[in-house]
């Protein structure tokens, strides 16, 4: 318990942190936004910059695709572009942009057949712990994620991996509320019972 | 070992619960075994996930991705600058004729599919007033007209052949 008493604690000085960062951060990208509802090219540029490697991978993660996810991801910043001026700040600039992202990797899956998971081959170069113990972890999870069905898996990434509340998942997928929450929970645990000795070892 | 709050937990693991029932529920949680266990079994979930291959965050878009979009977004609105421009050229003939040949489409096709629909729309009323009993009364009846309306037919044609002869 003493371990989940100081998550919460800790969970609560980094939303303090993390809020005021979005204050200024926030302050920044309204001003480029502003300028690109007026159809300033170079504020929308910076917004593509700043962005454009949490698109990416967001579709990555998703779409397990170098190919699709490029699509998706220009998608996405053509889609924001379009409906720049729907954009109402109930949520940052980021998670709107994730949204739109999970509806068009959404969209993408639908048309597609075969599901699979990021591998390690997938992303060579990536911030992963070495070692033989690391990679069989990896693996394991990786595999016990292939089991998932895709409509879980995408909503366990979206919460997971891009922090999405349920809200947001619900609107991304255009799905009810309840049906987010239940398959989060079906998903997660499914992973449990495939990866209980893993989920044994760690502290 | 079970609790009715448990099922409160992956809420607040996740940030879902209001402030008020959030801080109840994290001073009922040190009290209760099945509410630590099933908190600790998110949090260690968590863990194990941010080692899966999908956990990476310094995968990036590739090169020269902002200049594509920015590139796109150039052509389609050049492209609807053309139309816009082709829409503005326009003269008032050349609406008349789209207007008549819109009209003509619509005599030749969605006329005919707008009466199909009405027949349809007969026979469910008709269904919804008197099941399928009404149905086939008005089946026997539309036969024995389309029957009757192929003797006159046939009777009419033997006359003509008769008056030919």
């Amino acid at each position: 318990m003493a371990g989940s008493t100081v998550i919460n604690s800790g969970s609560m000085l980094s939303r303090a942190v993390s809020s005021l960062t979005e204050a200024a951060v926030g302050n920044r990208e309204g001003a480029l936004i502003r300028r690109c509802r007026r159809g300033d090219e170079e504020a929308w540029a910076k917004l593509v910059r700043s962005h454009q490697d949490a698109v990416y991978r967001t579709a990555y993660r998703l779409l397990s695709n170098p190919d699709d996810a490029l699509e998706a991801a220009q998608e996405t910043f053509l889609a924001a572009y379009r409906s720049i001026s729907g954009f109402r700040g109930d949520s940052s600039f980021r998670t709107w942009l994730i949204t739109i992202a999970a509806r068009q990797a959404a969209c993408l899956l639908k048309q597609r057949r075969d599901w699979s998971v990021l591998d390690e081959e997938d992303i060579a170069g990536g911030d992963l712990a070495n070692g033989a113990a690391a990679r069989e972890a990896r693996d394991l999870i990786s595999s016990a994620l292939r089991k998932l069905d895709a409509p879980a898996r995408v909503i366990l990434i979206l919460r997971e991996f891009e922090g999405l509340s349920y809200q947001e998942i619900a609107e991304a997928l255009d799905l009810p509320l309840g049906t987010v929450e239940s398959r989060l929970y079906r998903a997660r645990a499914r992973l449990r019972k495939l990866l209980a000795p893993e989920l044994e070892g760690l502290t | 070992m079970s609790c009715p709050k448990s099922g409160q937990i992956a809420r607040l693991f996740d940030r879902e619960l209001p402030n008020d029932q959030a801080a109840e529920l994290e001073t009922h949680i040190p009290a209760c075994p099945a509410c630590v266990a099933e908190y600790d079994a998110l949090a260690r979930l968590r863990a194990a996930l941010n080692q899966s291959p999908s956990a990476v965050h310094n995968l990036g878009a590739p090169q020269g991705f902002a200049t594509a979009v920015g590139d796109r977004i150039r052509a389609e609105r050049r492209l609807l600058g053309a139309t816009d421009r082709w829409l503005e050229r326009r003269r008032a003939p050349e609406w008349a004729a789209l207007a008549l040949g819109l009209s003509f489409m619509w005599l030749l096709f969605a006329a005919p599919l707008n009466r199909a629909s009405e027949s349809d729309l007969k026979a469910v009323e008709l269904r919804a007033a008197g099941g399928l009993s009404s149905i086939r009364a008005a089946t026997t009846r539309a036969k024995v007209k389309l029957a009757r309306a192929w003797r006159n037919g046939i009777s009419q044609e033997t006359t003509l052949d008769k008056e030919k002869s």
